[in-house]
Protein backbone atom coordinates (compact mmCIF):
# COMPACT_ATOMS: atom_id res chain seq x y z
CA UNK A 1 0.00 0.00 0.00
CA UNK A 2 1.25 3.47 -1.16
CA UNK A 3 -1.05 5.24 1.38
CA UNK A 4 -1.26 5.51 5.25
CA UNK A 5 -4.76 7.80 6.08
CA UNK A 6 -4.00 10.81 7.90
CA UNK A 7 -6.90 10.36 9.57
CA UNK A 8 -8.20 7.27 11.34
CA UNK A 9 -12.07 6.62 11.32
CA UNK A 10 -13.93 7.07 14.68
CA UNK A 11 -12.86 5.24 17.40
CA UNK A 12 -16.36 3.78 17.91
CA UNK A 13 -15.81 2.24 14.66
CA UNK A 14 -15.64 -1.51 15.46
CA UNK A 15 -19.18 -1.22 17.44
CA UNK A 16 -20.73 0.63 14.09
CA UNK A 17 -19.32 -2.63 12.16
CA UNK A 18 -20.62 -5.02 14.55
CA UNK A 19 -24.52 -3.52 15.06
CA UNK A 20 -24.32 -3.42 11.09
CA UNK A 21 -23.50 -7.10 10.90
CA UNK A 22 -26.38 -7.80 13.52
CA UNK A 23 -29.23 -5.49 12.51
CA UNK A 24 -29.62 -5.98 8.84
CA UNK A 25 -31.29 -3.57 7.47
CA UNK A 26 -30.34 -0.36 9.62
CA UNK A 27 -28.47 1.97 7.47
CA UNK A 28 -27.35 4.64 9.67
CA UNK A 29 -26.16 4.29 13.20
CA UNK A 30 -25.46 7.69 15.51
CA UNK A 31 -23.49 7.81 19.01
CA UNK A 32 -24.24 10.47 20.92
CA UNK A 33 -23.54 11.72 24.74
CA UNK A 34 -26.23 13.81 25.28
CA UNK A 35 -27.04 14.48 28.45
CA UNK A 36 -30.27 13.60 29.66
CA UNK A 37 -30.19 10.08 27.41
CA UNK A 38 -26.42 9.41 29.79
CA UNK A 39 -28.34 9.87 32.91
CA UNK A 40 -30.16 7.08 32.20
CA UNK A 41 -27.36 5.32 31.39
CA UNK A 42 -25.43 6.17 34.27
CA UNK A 43 -27.97 5.49 36.53
CA UNK A 44 -28.09 2.00 34.64
CA UNK A 45 -32.01 2.61 34.17
CA UNK A 46 -33.90 2.03 30.89
CA UNK A 47 -35.97 4.94 29.49
CA UNK A 48 -39.99 4.56 30.49
CA UNK A 49 -42.37 5.16 28.01
CA UNK A 50 -43.99 7.61 29.99
CA UNK A 51 -46.55 9.78 27.36
CA UNK A 52 -46.94 9.64 23.71
CA UNK A 53 -43.94 11.72 22.62
CA UNK A 54 -41.90 8.76 23.51
CA UNK A 55 -44.37 6.21 21.91
CA UNK A 56 -44.44 8.27 18.56
CA UNK A 57 -40.69 7.39 18.02
CA UNK A 58 -40.61 3.97 20.28
CA UNK A 59 -42.37 1.03 20.84
CA UNK A 60 -41.94 0.88 24.77
CA UNK A 61 -38.72 1.40 26.76
CA UNK A 62 -35.84 2.62 25.84
CA UNK A 63 -33.52 -0.66 26.85
CA UNK A 64 -30.23 -0.15 28.96
CA UNK A 65 -27.05 -3.00 28.59
CA UNK A 66 -25.77 -4.94 31.21
CA UNK A 67 -22.50 -3.41 33.01
CA UNK A 68 -19.61 -4.56 30.45
CA UNK A 69 -17.58 -7.18 32.20
CA UNK A 70 -13.83 -6.74 32.77
CA UNK A 71 -12.50 -8.99 29.72
CA UNK A 72 -14.68 -7.43 27.91
CA UNK A 73 -13.66 -4.18 28.37
CA UNK A 74 -9.73 -5.24 28.48
CA UNK A 75 -10.53 -7.33 25.09
CA UNK A 76 -11.85 -5.84 21.88
CA UNK A 77 -13.76 -3.01 24.33
CA UNK A 78 -15.34 -1.05 21.61
CA UNK A 79 -17.10 -4.68 19.60
CA UNK A 80 -17.87 -5.95 23.29
CA UNK A 81 -19.94 -2.91 23.43
CA UNK A 82 -21.77 -3.44 20.56
CA UNK A 83 -22.54 -7.26 21.69
CA UNK A 84 -23.91 -6.33 24.85
CA UNK A 85 -26.35 -3.96 22.55
CA UNK A 86 -26.91 -7.26 20.59
CA UNK A 87 -27.00 -9.48 23.74
CA UNK A 88 -29.73 -6.94 25.00
CA UNK A 89 -31.96 -7.17 21.91
CA UNK A 90 -32.57 -10.96 21.47
CA UNK A 91 -35.74 -10.49 22.55
CA UNK A 92 -36.37 -6.42 21.36
CA UNK A 93 -36.85 -5.74 17.59
CA UNK A 94 -34.55 -3.05 16.86
CA UNK A 95 -37.27 -1.82 13.87
CA UNK A 96 -39.40 -1.28 16.84
CA UNK A 97 -37.00 -0.02 19.14
CA UNK A 98 -34.48 2.54 17.09
CA UNK A 99 -32.38 2.99 20.26
CA UNK A 100 -30.49 1.33 23.35
CA UNK A 101 -28.59 2.89 26.50
CA UNK A 102 -24.95 1.33 27.57
CA UNK A 103 -24.46 0.81 30.50
CA UNK A 104 -22.44 3.64 32.20
CA UNK A 105 -21.52 5.44 28.64
CA UNK A 106 -24.97 6.64 26.31
CA UNK A 107 -27.14 6.21 23.74
CA UNK A 108 -26.44 4.50 20.29
CA UNK A 109 -29.33 5.33 18.11
CA UNK A 110 -30.01 3.87 14.40
CA UNK A 111 -32.58 4.48 11.35
CA UNK A 112 -33.06 4.26 8.07
CA UNK A 113 -31.21 7.22 6.52
CA UNK A 114 -28.63 9.24 8.17
CA UNK A 115 -30.73 12.51 9.13
CA UNK A 116 -33.77 10.10 10.49
CA UNK A 117 -30.87 8.10 12.59
CA UNK A 118 -30.25 11.74 13.98
CA UNK A 119 -33.77 13.00 14.47
CA UNK A 120 -34.41 9.71 16.36
CA UNK A 121 -30.97 10.71 18.74
CA UNK A 122 -32.71 14.46 19.13
CA UNK A 123 -35.94 12.95 19.78
CA UNK A 124 -34.14 10.37 22.36
CA UNK A 125 -33.11 13.35 24.55
CA UNK A 126 -35.74 15.20 24.54
CA UNK A 127 -37.84 11.84 25.80
CA UNK A 128 -35.01 11.37 28.33
CA UNK A 129 -35.60 14.64 29.62
CA UNK A 130 -39.06 14.55 29.65
CA UNK A 131 -39.05 11.19 31.85
CA UNK A 132 -36.60 12.24 33.86
CA UNK A 133 -38.78 15.66 34.83
CA UNK A 134 -41.51 13.08 35.36
CA UNK A 135 -40.04 10.80 37.16
CA UNK A 136 -38.64 13.97 39.75
CA UNK A 137 -42.60 15.01 39.78
CA UNK A 138 -43.88 11.81 40.68
CA UNK A 139 -41.37 8.85 41.49
CA UNK A 140 -44.01 6.31 41.27
CA UNK A 141 -45.00 7.32 37.76
CA UNK A 142 -45.92 3.99 35.61
CA UNK A 143 -45.63 3.48 31.95
CA UNK A 144 -48.80 4.52 29.58
CA UNK A 145 -50.89 1.58 28.78
CA UNK A 146 -50.16 -0.56 26.09
CA UNK A 147 -53.44 0.57 24.12
CA UNK A 148 -52.17 3.97 23.97
CA UNK A 149 -48.30 2.76 22.95
CA UNK A 150 -49.91 0.54 20.48
CA UNK A 151 -51.62 3.90 19.16
CA UNK A 152 -49.12 5.66 18.91
CA UNK A 153 -46.37 3.91 17.72
CA UNK A 154 -48.70 1.67 15.03
CA UNK A 155 -50.57 4.56 13.66
CA UNK A 156 -46.98 5.62 12.51
CA UNK A 157 -45.17 2.70 11.53
CA UNK A 158 -45.29 -0.45 10.20
CA UNK A 159 -48.32 -1.39 7.55
CA UNK A 160 -50.93 -0.40 9.40
CA UNK A 161 -50.11 2.75 10.05
CA UNK A 162 -52.42 5.95 8.99
CA UNK A 163 -49.39 7.43 7.07
CA UNK A 164 -49.16 3.92 4.69
CA UNK A 165 -52.65 3.76 4.41
CA UNK A 166 -52.72 7.22 3.06
CA UNK A 167 -49.57 6.53 1.21
CA UNK A 168 -51.15 3.09 -0.33
CA UNK A 169 -54.87 4.64 -0.99
CA UNK A 170 -53.61 7.77 -2.55
CA UNK A 171 -56.32 9.88 0.03
CA UNK A 172 -55.07 13.13 1.56
CA UNK A 173 -54.83 12.21 5.50
CA UNK A 174 -57.22 13.93 7.46
CA UNK A 175 -55.19 15.55 9.86
CA UNK A 176 -51.93 16.50 8.97
CA UNK A 177 -50.59 17.99 12.04
CA UNK A 178 -49.83 14.87 13.27
CA UNK A 179 -48.53 13.00 10.56
CA UNK A 180 -45.46 15.79 10.92
CA UNK A 181 -44.23 13.92 14.04
CA UNK A 182 -43.32 11.03 11.70
CA UNK A 183 -40.47 10.13 11.39
CA UNK A 184 -38.83 7.33 12.56
CA UNK A 185 -38.68 4.10 10.68
CA UNK A 186 -41.46 4.08 8.63
CA UNK A 187 -39.14 4.00 5.48
CA UNK A 188 -36.51 1.54 4.17
CA UNK A 189 -36.68 -1.01 6.32
CA UNK A 190 -37.53 -4.61 5.75
CA UNK A 191 -39.63 -6.45 7.47
CA UNK A 192 -37.92 -8.87 8.38
CA UNK A 193 -35.33 -7.24 10.45
CA UNK A 194 -34.26 -8.90 13.55
CA UNK A 195 -31.26 -8.75 15.79
CA UNK A 196 -29.17 -12.32 15.36
CA UNK A 197 -27.79 -13.34 18.20
CA UNK B 1 3.99 8.53 3.32
CA UNK B 2 5.91 10.92 1.64
CA UNK B 3 4.84 12.93 -1.41
CA UNK B 4 7.70 11.42 -3.57
CA UNK B 5 6.59 8.06 -3.64
CA UNK B 6 3.81 9.08 -5.37
CA UNK B 7 5.67 7.98 -8.82
CA UNK B 8 5.86 9.50 -12.36
CA UNK B 9 4.22 5.82 -13.18
CA UNK B 10 1.48 6.01 -10.78
CA UNK B 11 0.37 9.75 -12.23
CA UNK B 12 0.69 8.26 -15.71
CA UNK B 13 -1.86 5.26 -14.80
CA UNK B 14 -4.28 7.82 -12.89
CA UNK B 15 -4.29 9.99 -16.28
CA UNK B 16 -4.59 6.74 -18.64
CA UNK B 17 -7.49 5.76 -16.69
CA UNK B 18 -9.19 8.69 -16.92
CA UNK B 19 -8.45 9.23 -20.39
CA UNK B 20 -9.96 5.89 -21.17
CA UNK B 21 -13.34 6.94 -18.94
CA UNK B 22 -12.18 4.13 -16.17
CA UNK B 23 -12.47 6.69 -13.76
CA UNK B 24 -14.02 10.34 -13.55
CA UNK B 25 -13.57 13.49 -11.90
CA UNK B 26 -16.04 14.83 -9.30
CA UNK B 27 -16.81 18.98 -8.84
CA UNK B 28 -13.41 19.16 -6.40
CA UNK B 29 -11.13 17.64 -8.97
CA UNK B 30 -10.79 14.67 -7.31
CA UNK B 31 -11.37 10.97 -8.94
CA UNK B 32 -14.68 10.13 -8.12
CA UNK B 33 -15.26 8.25 -5.09
CA UNK B 34 -17.55 5.24 -5.52
CA UNK B 35 -18.61 6.00 -2.17
CA UNK B 36 -19.57 9.95 -2.33
CA UNK B 37 -23.00 9.14 -1.83
CA UNK B 38 -22.56 7.72 1.68
CA UNK B 39 -19.64 10.21 2.34
CA UNK B 40 -21.96 13.26 1.60
CA UNK B 41 -25.13 11.75 3.77
CA UNK B 42 -23.10 10.58 6.84
CA UNK B 43 -21.27 14.10 6.55
CA UNK B 44 -24.66 15.69 6.32
CA UNK B 45 -25.79 13.85 9.06
CA UNK B 46 -23.04 14.82 11.80
CA UNK B 47 -22.91 17.81 10.98
CA UNK B 48 -26.56 17.70 12.52
CA UNK B 49 -25.39 16.92 15.94
CA UNK B 50 -24.10 19.88 16.78
CA UNK B 51 -27.35 21.67 15.36
CA UNK B 52 -29.47 19.35 17.61
CA UNK B 53 -26.97 20.50 20.48
CA UNK B 54 -26.77 16.98 20.91
CA UNK B 55 -22.79 16.59 21.38
CA UNK B 56 -20.27 18.00 23.40
CA UNK B 57 -16.57 18.65 22.88
CA UNK B 58 -15.66 15.88 19.56
CA UNK B 59 -17.94 13.33 21.38
CA UNK B 60 -20.55 11.58 19.15
CA UNK B 61 -20.41 10.18 15.42
CA UNK B 62 -22.92 9.45 12.98
CA UNK B 63 -22.37 6.05 10.24
CA UNK B 64 -24.17 5.76 6.98
CA UNK B 65 -23.84 1.94 5.18
CA UNK B 66 -24.55 1.23 1.68
CA UNK B 67 -26.02 -2.51 2.98
CA UNK B 68 -25.20 -3.80 -0.68
CA UNK B 69 -21.62 -3.10 -0.72
CA UNK B 70 -21.45 -4.11 3.43
CA UNK B 71 -19.65 -0.48 3.43
CA UNK B 72 -20.28 2.41 5.65
CA UNK B 73 -18.61 6.06 5.48
CA UNK B 74 -18.04 7.33 9.24
CA UNK B 75 -16.68 10.18 10.80
CA UNK B 76 -13.45 10.87 11.26
CA UNK B 77 -11.60 10.04 14.81
CA UNK B 78 -11.47 13.31 17.05
CA UNK B 79 -11.84 16.05 14.41
CA UNK B 80 -13.66 19.26 15.20
CA UNK B 81 -17.34 19.19 13.50
CA UNK B 82 -16.50 23.11 12.56
CA UNK B 83 -13.14 21.64 10.46
CA UNK B 84 -14.73 18.76 9.08
CA UNK B 85 -15.03 18.49 5.30
CA UNK B 86 -17.09 15.87 3.32
CA UNK B 87 -13.81 14.30 2.10
CA UNK B 88 -12.61 13.73 5.45
CA UNK B 89 -15.26 11.29 5.97
CA UNK B 90 -13.99 7.31 5.76
CA UNK B 91 -15.24 4.28 4.21
CA UNK B 92 -14.79 1.29 6.12
CA UNK B 93 -16.36 -2.08 5.47
CA UNK B 94 -18.34 -4.13 7.75
CA UNK B 95 -15.44 -6.19 8.98
CA UNK B 96 -13.68 -2.86 9.97
CA UNK B 97 -10.93 -2.72 6.95
CA UNK B 98 -10.62 1.06 5.67
CA UNK B 99 -11.63 1.10 2.56
CA UNK B 100 -10.85 4.72 1.80
CA UNK B 101 -10.35 8.03 3.14
CA UNK B 102 -9.34 11.05 1.89
CA UNK B 103 -7.94 13.18 4.38
CA UNK B 104 -4.86 14.17 2.63
CA UNK B 105 -3.79 17.44 4.74
CA UNK B 106 -1.09 19.20 3.01
CA UNK B 107 -1.12 17.08 0.55
CA UNK B 108 -1.33 18.40 -3.22
CA UNK B 109 -4.20 17.33 -5.61
CA UNK B 110 -2.48 15.35 -7.87
CA UNK B 111 -1.78 12.95 -4.61
CA UNK B 112 -5.35 13.12 -3.78
CA UNK B 113 -6.23 11.96 -7.45
CA UNK B 114 -3.69 8.84 -6.83
CA UNK B 115 -4.81 8.31 -3.61
CA UNK B 116 -8.45 7.83 -4.72
CA UNK B 117 -6.83 5.81 -7.70
CA UNK B 118 -5.46 3.14 -5.57
CA UNK B 119 -8.33 3.38 -2.80
CA UNK B 120 -11.42 2.93 -5.89
CA UNK B 121 -12.01 -0.53 -6.33
CA UNK B 122 -13.77 -0.38 -9.20
CA UNK B 123 -10.87 1.57 -10.47
CA UNK B 124 -7.73 -0.04 -9.37
CA UNK B 125 -6.94 -3.79 -10.47
CA UNK B 126 -4.29 -3.65 -8.20
CA UNK B 127 -4.80 -1.94 -4.72
CA UNK B 128 -6.05 -4.05 -1.68
CA UNK B 129 -6.77 -2.99 1.68
CA UNK B 130 -6.74 -5.99 3.32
Amino acid sequence: MIYKHALRPSSDTPTHCRLFQAFTGIRSIVHTHSRNAVAFAQAGRGIPCLGTTHADYFYGEVPVTRPMTAEEIQSAYERETANVIVERFNDLDPKRVCAVLVHSHGPFVWGPSGKKAVENAFALEIIAEMALKAIQLNPQVQPISSYLLGKHFLRKHGPASYYAKFKSSGAPPARTGSLSLHLCLTQGLPTGTNAEA
Amino acid sequence: VALSRISARTKFITILLLALGVCELNPNGHVMSNYDDIKAESYEANLLLPEFKLIDLTFGNVSVADSERQVFAVKPSGVDYSAMKVGDMVVVDFEGNIIEGESLLGMTNSAKLSWALFASPSCSPFASHR
